[in-house]
């Protein structure tokens, strides 16, 4: 029922966003001692194709024929893209800043909250239009 | 098998690998004095491992695994004690490539990595804990 509502869409992709970009900084710090490893990070979220409802471009296989498999994961509507060009790298080739990935989290954190309470608060705005408290 | 998920299992992995790092540079520390027996015997030789990323197929994550513990093929070092049973004709004795600075400091990038990891999980449940308060 919310996914109809824009605002609710917005906060939603924002998390869904968000979430999905704390696993490639968990992924970056993990590797902080990988050789060669190069950073990764979440291509910004576009504003205006969250508008527009068209983050999602949900390209899977057709099925044809009953015997056709359908891939059960579904391919993840945001990119993760490798930063080639990095601050400073290891002689062994890693590129991992500790301290550049903390700071990414620490804002992933305040802007997960922002959404959630954005959710949250039109969530009552909902409940006090429909009379309930 | 959500994100918040992944990204603490990922960082669980990193937390493994940098343990591992750890019990291997005590390992390096204890032996730093590890010498031959016989004056052909060779001391205790100091061991490196290597990290690489590896796809988790269970849950569709790469995760960081060990990739190989390998010998550091640098010199020994030479210590002069006639009186010990491995010393070579001038009296010489050879000691382990283990260099105690060299092990601290790697010591502490793996302390610190492993911190970092520990703060990605705190992070990604505090998250999950913030999605769980939106029930309320």
């Amino acid at each position: 029922m919310y996914d109809d509502l824009g605002i609710f869409k917005m906060a939603k992709a924002q998390m869904d966003w968000i979430a999905q970009r704390q696993e490639v900084l968990a992924g970056n710090i993990a590797n902080a001692n990988t050789p060669r490893y190069l950073p990764k990070d979440l291509k910004d979220l576009d504003f205006k194709q969250v508008l527009a409802g068209t983050t999602e471009p949900e390209v899977g296989a057709a099925t044809t024929n009953a015997k056709h498999i359908v891939p059960e994961v579904t391919p993840s509507p945001f990119k993760a893209v490798t930063q080639r060009r990095t601050y400073e790298s290891t002689p062994d080739g890693n590129a991992v800043i500790l301290e550049e990935q903390m700071a990414k989290l620490g804002d992933a954190n305040s802007k997960y909250n922002a959404a959630a309470a954005l959710f949250q608060k039109y969530q009552k705005m909902i409940k006090t239009a429909s009379g309930s408290r | 098998m959500d994100e918040l998920s992944k990204s603490t299992t990922i960082a669980i992995s990193g937390m493994k690998v940098q343990s591992q790092r750890l019990r291997l540079i005590s390992e390096n520390l204890a032996n730093s004095d590890s010498l031959a027996q016989t004056p052909e015997g060779l001391p205790y030789r100091r061991k490196v491992m290597t990290f690489k990323n590896e796809l988790d197929r269970a849950t569709g994550t790469s995760l960081v695994k060990v990739d190989k513990v390998r010998a550091d093929s640098s010199e020994f070092q030479r210590r002069y004690d006639p009186k010990h049973p491995a010393a070579d004709r001038d009296g010489y004795v050879l000691a382990p490539n283990v260099n105690p600075l060299i092990e601290m400091m790697d010591m502490r990038e793996a302390q610190r990595s492993y911190e970092a990891n520990m703060n990605v999980i705190n992070a990604s449940r505090s998250l999950l804990s913030r999605t769980i308060d939106m029930l309320r």
